[in-house]
């Protein structure tokens, strides 16, 4: 039986025009599914076998897959998964209860819980994130208590309810990069170093791309945090120390048009494979 | 095909690939706003201005 994909999706990126090309070199029919103009509810007719999850809103993806979930049909990646990795404390959270290596890490509600943490992590500077979002906004890497006091309090009166979470890490000192490693069903195919000379490495804030090799430990520990938090299709950022690899976070959704010309890897062509093999064995 | 439609911003011409998809975001090369595709209709493609980057986008 042939697999009908139903690609779940707001804006339409260069990676869901990469997925798409991928599938016709597959002639795998594909349902584009702009979740914006759907009605879930009870007259729903899905016209697809398993869905693949592409929206650029983590909460409406999020409540388009559970829908979908709810009528058996399956989604990747489902909504276990998202619902660990699409906020970073959890995520965290998940990575320390499995012992994965991870950043150490807090969640506060108030100023003197967060100096309490930074004092037991050994001081500044730390980093602060909101739970849920991307692209490396809202992050801040604060050095001393006055600029602490004034993020916090922007954030009680300026933000939004996930903005009163507030989020800590212990600040890693990386080589001017980080790595994004590309992990489908337990397995890195790819993995790139993200340079930059801002402590914020990711691409979408000019991050330079280049292929990185992928050695043993690498391998081992993407492939720990993939259990951890349910496996699919994932996208972690590692940081390189001199106690070996950390993972800092888990995507869900990954972005990855930046990620194929440096590796050679048609990260495309696997996510696509993945779903078949999914759908074979489900 | 190719598509040609005017930046709503601009006004300026705008090429579009044949493979150009509803909701997939460009970026107008006279101005750079950037742009989502609302319609693709037989030689037609409908522009607006693309959403602002909301609080939970991204990956």
């Amino acid at each position: 039986m042939s697999l009908t994909l139903g690609l779940l999706h707001s804006t339409i990126r260069a990676d869901e025009k990469l997925l798409l090309k991928a599938a016709k070199d597959r002639r795998i029919e594909v349902r584009l599914v702009d979740i914006r103009r759907q009605r879930f509810d009870l007259s729903y007719q899905a016209d697809f076998d398993i869905a693949l999850e592409r929206s650029v809103s983590t909460s409406q993806g999020f409540y388009a897959a559970s829908f979908l979930e709810s009528l058996k049909i399956s989604v990747i990646n489902s909504t276990d998964v998202a619902r660990v990795c699409q906020d970073k404390f959890l995520t965290s959270l998940t990575l320390w209860q499995a012992q994965v290596p991870t950043p150490r890490f807090a969640l506060v509600f108030s100023l003197d819980q967060a100096l309490e943490f930074i004092e037991s992590i050994g001081g500044f500077p730390v980093v602060i994130k909101p739970t849920v979002g991307s692209w490396g906004r809202l992050m801040a890497k604060i050095n001393d208590r006055q600029a602490l006091e004034a993020i916090i309090e922007h954030k009680q009166f300026l933000g939004s309810v996930y903005q009163k979470s507030l989020y800590f890490q212990e600040y890693i000192d990386k080589p001017q990069r980080d790595i994004r490693a590309f992990v489908i069903d337990h397995k890195v195919i790819a993995a790139i170093y993200r340079r930059s000379s801002h402590w914020i490495t990711n691409t979408a804030r000019g991050g330079q791309a280049s292929n990185c090799p992928i050695d043993k430990d690498l391998a081992t520990i993407c492939q720990k945090a993939s259990r951890a938090v349910g496996g699919g299709i994932l996208a972690m950022d590692v940081f390189e120390t001199s106690n070996g690899y950390l993972i800092n976070e888990i995507n869900h959704t990954m972005e990855f048009k930046n990620s194929q010309e440096p590796t050679g890897v048609n990260i495309s062509g696997a996510i696509i494979d993945y779903c078949l093999s999914f759908y074979d064995q489900n | 095909m190719t598509y040609q439609a005017n930046c709503p911003i601009c006004q300026a011409e705008i090429n579009l690939a044949s493979d150009t998809q509803e909701s997939e975001v460009i970026t107008c090369s006279d101005c750079q706003s950037r742009l989502v595709v609302d319609k693709v209709d037989m030689d037609r493609v409908d522009l607006s201005q693309a959403p602002e980057v909301e609080e939970d986008w991204g990956e």
